[in-house]
């Protein structure tokens, strides 16, 4: 193929293959932003290359083996191959795709998101590797043990370089240079007398002459020549070095040809010598895998014990410098696990230490990990985007999925979408109008396809909101049945996202996040699911009959703040004059998601955002291209600020605000929050029934009713245009929040009231502070029950009981219930033949706030004890109640009730028969209910 | 097409074994698929390369001299020295992808004659 493609694939300065010119077959190429972001495209390459080498098959390259590619010599894409396919005996058919397509099938365990950071979401999205986020970090060198063989190391003196770590380089160098009494080792070495004069380091050859000792009376002098091809190059002319160490140099990068170097020296020392070396050598470039380092340590795995494997030498580096007079070195490398990653690693250190580098390092615990960090590498390296971008906030769920699915609902969340710069990274940010870009005349074929956007009558965007559960803790994973296993494993939660911490039974949980764990063993997970609810907002276009209906509404990420936007997208997609554009044009580099003017055979000129290229190579590219005209794209993200209006205060709508394409702000209505009810009294205990033949005792109170909490204030959301609206004013009626936005006439447009929606029980979140407004109050607590007083079982049971206890959250202990100790007293009156046997009083119930009274002794006689029935606790008004605008009010708390009355019972036994009757004691008084509080008064909240 | 320097095949120079008249020089374009007009009415080309093509026809050839050629020919690719109209005398990568000939007559002394040889001389 006559053409100025070039195809380097690997690696830039070293790749592993090169193709141009007449080595290309054919060179497709499909690339795509989907503007309106149903889909997150990924571009694709299929490029047929002839490789003459039957000695290296390109179906062994690893899968997302990194290929550029270069037009007219210019940097025009980075791709990775998915496949390669030998479609004859020298001829290959390379897949590749972009690092979206990369991404298509990894597992994300995605996360709860609250006020986070989108490139901090990104980047997790991207490299995470479990439930558990990690930080990925720059592997620094590590020393192995003498006995094994890392990758790459060197010690300066005698043994100068490990001769096993330079054999990746003989093939590179294919012969030896012999230079005089310097010589090419064969290793990447030129040495004279065991000192490095001479290096290539995979791209550069490097003519380095060291003054062996320090001088100031008698410099040392060199000259260097070195010649390539029709270039020639030379340093150091007369320049004096000082100092042992110092070193001059000369870099040339040949391809091939015939590479010659000559040295002219002149040592001015004892014996004061000049001489020339010369040597020319044909330079072959290397190619293929070097089978050199097969051994590359695995280290440390999970048990803190050192693994050594096989891995596959894709590349390595080795440069050594000197850094004011210190000769340092840096190295890398990068080999392929099981034919899947690449795996990087960096060092540098100081040169003649034994120092190694591993492609493990020892801040990373697992293979796992070496993987992403370097995939996180090549991704870092290619992504761009804003500060504006970056910063933006994102509230939300992302359940797991891929990580392409995860991306793909942030970015048309957050309304972004990945185009390309001119350099081949990707970028991050907002379609935008911007001054579009000409396509010449000539540069368009005489074929245009005009369809327009199918309209859309009805528009749904379902927002997503969550609120922290007040729910107690619920089984969310159980695997209790399931076979033992070892190792760690993946618990998926039910109900996710959770929020807390999760606990395990039986079952050990190593990380975790809001919709996963990692851990080992089997057993049970407890946590909280967080309380979502869901709120659809709605567009109709009146003006159109019969369009289609077009719903968002399964991305949990999409929030109050961000759903207007998605809405203004789909506004201006589907309920405008948008069309599609189809015309092929000479490729001059245009790039998708930019806006270009063109004529097409049907209009005069046309404006629009290229949305797909089809590029065909031949002796140029031809693009056929669809444009998407018409659509007028609004900003990135959603809201970016909020305000709070209170009762009788008005709000000014910033004149930046009115001005942007889609001025909409959300207004929030919440009206005031309703009174908690009071809590019931306590009822008082009753007596013991008298009479002949009784032995009853009296049953205790009941404890007070728990008043009921307030519901909160009744919640209307609403999206207003405000480019007409210059200020907003916020009123309460009754328990309703009445807003009313003005025009710079201070005229009212229009008036809306919190009446219109409805209490949410578990309230709306500031999705800026997190506060929650508008939540139900919580009821109080009922009072405990009076003991009840003697039962009358067999007559003498000392039974009578303690009152009831009752709970509280706010401290461990409960509020006991009074006790009636079970005393029984006898008294034995001879004269009249009768014993009396007195029995205590139940005691009071307790309530929240205090314990309930004891049963007590209030008097006797000389043969009767009195005793009275514990008094109910009084219970105290609810404290940590609600207090965000529009919080319902807690109920109160209900009384203690009052223990019942004991019995004194009487035995006449005089006329040879037992004659039994009862006497009842005092029963207790039931305690106070607390009142209910106060709800909170409403507010308007405004995103804008 | 008069020759001048004549036809030299891998070192070997044939231009006796070539008829008067007996070299037809040609250029051909390889044209790709992106060729087309623009909506200006404008012609654009997608002309991959363009290539020399010649087509030889001998004088009539005996056994041997008829031999020798076809071996000379039958490489896949051939280095062919020429003087091209175009770009003066050059060597150019060619191919021989198909030649024939005819068999003319037999002598009594044993030797046969063959005319009607031609065979192209196509550019890699």
């Amino acid at each position: 193929m006559a053409n100025n493609y070039m195809i380097k694939i690997g690696s830039v300065s070293s790749p592993q293959f090169s193709f141009s010119g007449d080595e290309i077959e054919s060179l497709i190429m499909e690339n795509a932003v989907d503007i309106i972001g149903n889909e997150l495209s990924s571009d694709i390459m299929e490029v047929g290359v002839f490789h003459y080498d039957t000695n290296s098959s390109l179906q062994n390259l690893p899968y997302a083996t990194t290929i550029y590619f270069y037009n007219n010599e210019n940097f025009a894409g980075k791709y990775y191959v998915t496949k390669v396919d030998r479609t004859a005996r020298t001829k290959y058919l390379l897949h590749c795709t972009s690092l979206i397509g990369l991404i298509e099938r990894e597992q994300f365990y995605g996360n709860f998101y609250v006020r986070a950071r989108f490139e901090d979401v990104l980047r997790e999205i991207l490299f995470s590797d479990s439930p558990v986020y990690k930080n990925y970090k720059e592997y620094k060198a590590e020393c192995l043990p003498e006995s094994r063989t890392s990758s790459v190391y060197g010690y300066y003196g005698v043994n100068l370089v490990d001769g096993r770590n330079w054999d990746a380089k003989k093939k590179r160098l294919q012969a030896a240079f012999t230079f005089g009494d310097a010589v090419w080792a064969g290793n990447g070495e030129l040495q004279r007398n065991g000192i490095i004069v001479g290096r290539y380091d995979g791209t550069y050859y490097s003519v380095r002459i060291y003054q062996a000792r320090s001088s100031t009376s008698s410099p040392t002098y060199f000259s260097i020549e070195v010649a390539y091809g029709a270039s020639s190059y030379s340093v150091g002319d007369a320049t004096p070095l000082i100092g042992a160490g110092s070193y001059v140099s000369i870099d040339v990068n040949p391809n091939a040809g015939t590479l010659q170097i000559d040295v002219d020296y002149i040592k001015y020392d004892d014996t004061t010598t000049t001489g020339h070396l010369t040597r020319s050598e044909t330079i072959t470039p290397w190619s293929g895998n070097s089978t050199a380092c097969l051994d590359v340590a695995f280290s440390p795995n999970s048990s803190g014990t050192r693994q050594y494997g096989y891995a596959h030498i894709l590349w390595d580096y080795y440069r050594v410098y000197n850094e004011d007079g210190t000769l340092r070195i840096d190295a890398g490398l990068a080999v392929d696990i099981d034919n899947t990653r690449y795996v990087y690693n960096k060092a540098n250190g100081v040169y003649g230490t034994p120092t190694r580098i591993a492609p493990y390092g020892s801040e990373l615990g697992s293979i796992g990990d070496i993987k992403r960090y370097a995939q996180s590498q090549e991704l870092l390296d290619s992504i761009e985007m804003d500060d504006a971008i970056a910063n933006t906030l994102i509230n939300g769920w992302l359940p797991v999925s891929t990580r392409r699915e995860a991306l793909h609902a942030l970015l048309f969340a957050e309304n972004i979408s990945i185009l390309k710069t001119q350099e081949g990274k990707l970028l991050l940010t907002a379609i935008t109008e911007g001054t579009p870009i000409t396509i010449a005349d000539t540069d368009i074929y005489d074929e245009t396809q005009e369809e327009p956007v199918s309209t859309a009558r009805n528009l749904t965007v379902t927002e997503y909101s969550f609120t922290i559960p007040t729910d107690p803790a619920t089984v969310i994973y159980d695997d209790s049945d399931a076979p033992a296993v070892s190792g760690e494993h993946i618990a998926l939660f039910n109900n996710a996202p959770i929020y807390g911490t999760p606990v395990g039974n039986g079952i050990s949980i190593l990380s975790y996040n809001a919709n996963a764990a990692v851990v080992t063993g089997r057993g049970t997970i407890t946590g909280t699911p967080y309380i979502s609810a869901q709120n659809d907002i709605r567009y109709q276009d009146t003006s159109v009959y019969d369009g289609q209906d077009v719903s968002v509404g399964n991305i949990a990420i999409i929030s109050s703040l961000n759903s207007d936007n998605v809405m203004n997208k789909l506004k201006a997609y589907y309920c405008a004059s948008v069309k599609k554009i189809g015309i092929g044009i000479v490729y001059r580099e245009q790039r998708c998601g930019i806006r270009y003017l063109f004529q097409s055979l049907f209009d005069t000129t046309n404006i629009g955002y290229l949305s797909k290229a089809s590029l065909k190579a031949s002796s140029f590219i031809k693009a056929d291209c669809e444009f998407v005209s018409g659509y007028v794209p609004p900003s990135s993200g959603g809201y970016g600020a909020y305000q709070i209006v209170e009762y009788d205060e008005e709000w000014s709508v910033p004149q930046a605000v009115r001005e942007r394409e889609y001025a909409n702000i959300r207004l929030i209505l919440i009206g005031t929050g309703e009174n908690g009810t009071n809590g019931g009294a306590g009822q008082d205990g009753s007596y013991a029934q008298e009479g002949s033949g009784q032995r009853q005792g009296g049953n205790g109170g009941n404890g007070g009713a728990a008043g009921l909490g307030g519901a909160g204030g009744n919640v209307y959301q609403i999206t207003v245009d405000v480019t007409n609206v210059a200020k907003i004013t916020a009123a309460k009626t009754g328990n309703n929040t009445i807003v009313k936005t003005y025009n710079d006439n201070d005229s009212v447009i229009s008036t809306y009231s919190s009446s219109s929606g409805n209490p949410v029980e578990n309230g709306i979140t500031n999705l800026f502070t997190g506060e929650i407004y508008a939540r139900k109050g919580k009821d109080g607590r009922a009072g405990g029950k009076g003991g009840v007083g003697v039962y009358s079982g067999d007559g003498y049971s000392p039974s009578a009981s303690n009152g009831e206890d009752v709970s509280v959250p706010y401290q461990s202990d409960p509020f006991k219930g009074g006790r009636a100790n079970t005393v029984n007293k006898f008294g034995h009156d001879t004269a009249h033949q009768t014993a009396y046997y007195s029995y205590e009083s139940g005691g009071g119930g307790a309530a929240d706030g205090s314990n309930g009274g004891v049963s007590y002794q209030t008097g006797s006689t000389a043969y009767k004890y009195y005793f009275a029935g514990g008094s109910g606790g009084n219970a105290i008004q609810q404290f940590n109640v609600y207090t965000g605008y529009g919080s319902g009010g807690f109920g109160g708390n209900g009384g203690g009730g009052g223990g019942g009355a004991g019995v004194i019972i009487a035995n006449y036994y005089g006329s040879g028969s037992s004659t039994y009757s009862t006497e009842s004691q005092t029963p207790g008084t039931g305690g106070t209910g607390s009142n209910g509080t106060n709800g909170i008064e409403g507010c308007l909240l405004i995103y804008y | 097409m008069l020759i001048n320097t004549g036809i030299i095949i891998d070192g070997t120079d044939i231009t006796d074994l070539v008829a008067l008249n007996g070299v037809k020089w040609s250029r051909n374009d390889i044209d790709g698929p992106n060729a087309g007009r623009t909506i200006t009415g404008l012609m654009v080309r997608d002309r991959v390369a363009t290539k020399i093509r010649l087509d030889i026809t001998c004088t009539i050839l005996n056994s041997d001299e008829l031999n020798m050629l076809l071996n000379l020919i039958l490489p896949e690719f051939v280095q062919v020295t020429y003087d091209d109209p175009q770009d003066g005398l050059v060597t150019r990568t060619m191919y021989a992808n198909n030649n024939s000939a005819k068999f003319l007559l037999s002598r009594s002394n044993g030797t046969e004659s063959w005319n009607e040889i031609s065979f192209p001389l196509v550019e890699r």
